[in-house]
């Protein structure tokens, strides 16, 4: 395995580290490379130094990995151009992919990212055909467009869903109860979340017109009907997996096993930037194990919609 | 203008690291538009460096700095290198910079001084995470379960090592002049300030409270780039350096 730091993009703003791996290359071009974008503002190194980890181990798997910072993000310069962030990244994502496939002859690459991260995996394995795959690390946003009213619409309700599920039906229950029966927890917040979450969970009335389900499943269906790989990875704790459910309702298993090109997982009792050390081996082993699996999978698959149809 | 001294930025450690890092690009990029070169390096088994966790160690980083100052010489005209170090990045600039007449000034912003106390602190924010955030530790194996704090193993060689620091036992002084930085009532830096002006010389103190500087925090995105604490780390290094 060897690491180097490249530059790159226009004008050569763009700053990351390339984990290569050792031994003979030979086809390597044939083997889709591994973009592990920013999580928020935390820099290449991911949260709790997860990126590097994660890089190091499929480079040992034989993946080329690039982990990189978009401008004004870690060692990334301030774009002159003042765009705005959500449609520099995009530029800058496929910045990344022009840089690999010019330098190191790759063809096809798998994004992975957390939190904001995963968004922009999800829109640029949408908008870029070179995307053989994408993990969304706690995606969250990702699924509803721009439109400000359905945005408020669904925040409410994923705030609603996830207070609801934290307290009465995670892994994290009792250990909430016992905070609150010992006073560790704000009264007022909890009795106003607990009050609000029926009526925004519940009450049709105030939702915004023109997005459900079937307008989900269609952005997923985008990818996927390319023969993209997807994984919605989840943490328990995560208000990510709330907003997965909100926004599919009863149609969320849909998205698990569509025509094997798309998975739900969830990892229990870890938190959104997977702190403890446990929950850092088994998010690296499911992303390892996805990365080889679709590595591995012959990259034109049957048109088959299965359960997305 | 480029001054003929340079700097070298000596990060904290674990999720401290991963907080300051924008503040820390942030204060390299102020240094150098005032004319200093900057370095900015990851510790062996941090960040992007090489090795992990069971790299770290005391002396180990300490010639990490070394060859960081080497580094910084051969790549500018700097005949002198300032040290500024946050934290346990503090603590192991103070002992580089320890008989190096080329190094001066030095930094120390909320230093380590005691690596006993500084485990008891992080332990105790870590207890606090396991209370507060959504994680439920796994049930401890028969072999117990191997130490962590905030995201980031705690190797025991490590903790034997942290246990021995203790910068009051020190008795040369690292620099001719020494900036002190307080931003956290809880470092309490000032035992470690009287005793560097033990000789007669004194020492630079800065004191601005922002005590959520380095607290854990799950997202990373809320925490602060403390401009005025670098505006001062700029001011004064830039005060007495050509």
């Amino acid at each position: 395995m060897r690491e180097e730091a490249v530059v790159f993009g226009s004008p050569n703003s763009l700053v990351g580290i390339l984990t290569q791996p050792s031994g003979p290359t030979a086809g390597q071009a044939l083997r889709p490379a591994v973009i592990l974008l920013n999580a928020g503002v935390t820099h290449h190194v991911g949260p709790n130094r997860l990126y590097v980890q994660m890089a190091r181990e499929l480079a040992a798997g034989g993946f080329l990995v690039l982990r990189f910072d978009f401008s004004g993000i870690g060692d990334s310069e301030v774009r002159a151009d003042n765009l705005p962030p959500d449609q520099s990244v995009m530029i800058e994502t496929r910045a990344a992919m022009d840089f690999l496939e010019a330098s190191r002859g790759v063809e096809r690459f798998l994004l992975a990212g957390i939190c904001s991260g995963a968004t922009v995996a999800f829109l640029a394995a949408r908008a870029d055909p070179r995307v053989a795959g994408a993990v969304l690390i706690n995606a969250q946003g990702h699924l509803h467009g721009t439109d400000l009213d359905v945005g408020n619409d669904l925040r409410g309700r994923t705030v609603a869903r996830h207070s609801w599920r934290i307290a009465f039906s995670s892994s994290f229950a009792s250990k909430n109860w016992r905070k609150a029966i010992r006073g560790n927890l704000n009264p007022w917040r909890v009795a106003r979340s607990m009050l609000l979450a029926p009526p925004r969970l519940f009450s049709r009335r105030a939702r915004a017109p023109g997005f459900g389900p079937d307008a989900a499943l269609a952005q997923i269906r985008a990818v996927t009907d390319r023969s993209t790989r997807l994984l919605h990875l989840y943490s328990e704790g995560d208000e990510g997996l709330d907003y997965f459910h909100v926004v599919l309702g009863d149609r969320a298993g849909e998205v698990d096993g569509a025509a094997g090109l798309s998975r739900v997982e969830v990892i229990r009792r870890a938190n959104h930037v997977f702190t403890l050390q446990w929950s850092q081996e088994r998010l690296r082993q499911v992303v390892c194990d996805w990365a080889r699996e679709v590595a591995g999978a012959p990259t034109e698959v049957a048109a088959g919609r299965g359960p997305l149809s | 203008m480029t001054r003929d001294c340079g700097v070298v930025l000596c990060y904290p450690l674990g999720h401290e690291y991963i907080q300051f890092h924008r503040a820390f690009r942030q204060l390299a990029v102020l240094l150098s538009e005032s004319g200093f070169p900057v370095l900015r390096f990851d510790f062996t088994g941090c960040g992007d460096s090489g090795g992990d966790h069971n790299d770290w160690g005391i002396g180990q980083w300490v010639a990490d700095v070394a060859t960081a100052i080497e580094e910084l010489r051969r790549r500018s005209a700097a005949a002198r290198v300032c040290l500024a170090g946050m934290r346990l990045g503090g603590t192991i600039a103070m002992m580089a910079a320890a008989g190096r007449p080329d190094v001066d000034p030095v930094v120390l912003w909320d230093p380590v001084v005691e690596g006993r106390q500084y485990l008891e602190e992080i332990t105790a924010l870590h207890r606090a995470m396991l209370r507060y955030a959504h994680v439920i530790e796994k049930p401890a194996t028969p072999a117990g379960n191997a130490a962590e704090i905030l995201g980031f193993p705690l190797p025991a060689e490590f903790i034997a090592e942290l246990e021995h620091v203790n910068l009051l036992a020190t008795d040369q002084r690292p620099a001719g002049r020494i900036l002190v930085i307080e931003s956290n009532p809880r470092s309490s830096p000032e035992p470690l300030r009287k005793h560097l002006e033990t000789g007669g010389m004194p020492v630079a103190y800065h004191r601005d409270f922002r005590p959520e500087l380095w607290e854990w925090i799950e997202d990373f995105g809320r925490v602060h780039v403390p401009r005025p604490l670098l505006n001062a780390v700029v001011d004064w290094t830039g005060g007495g350096a050509r």
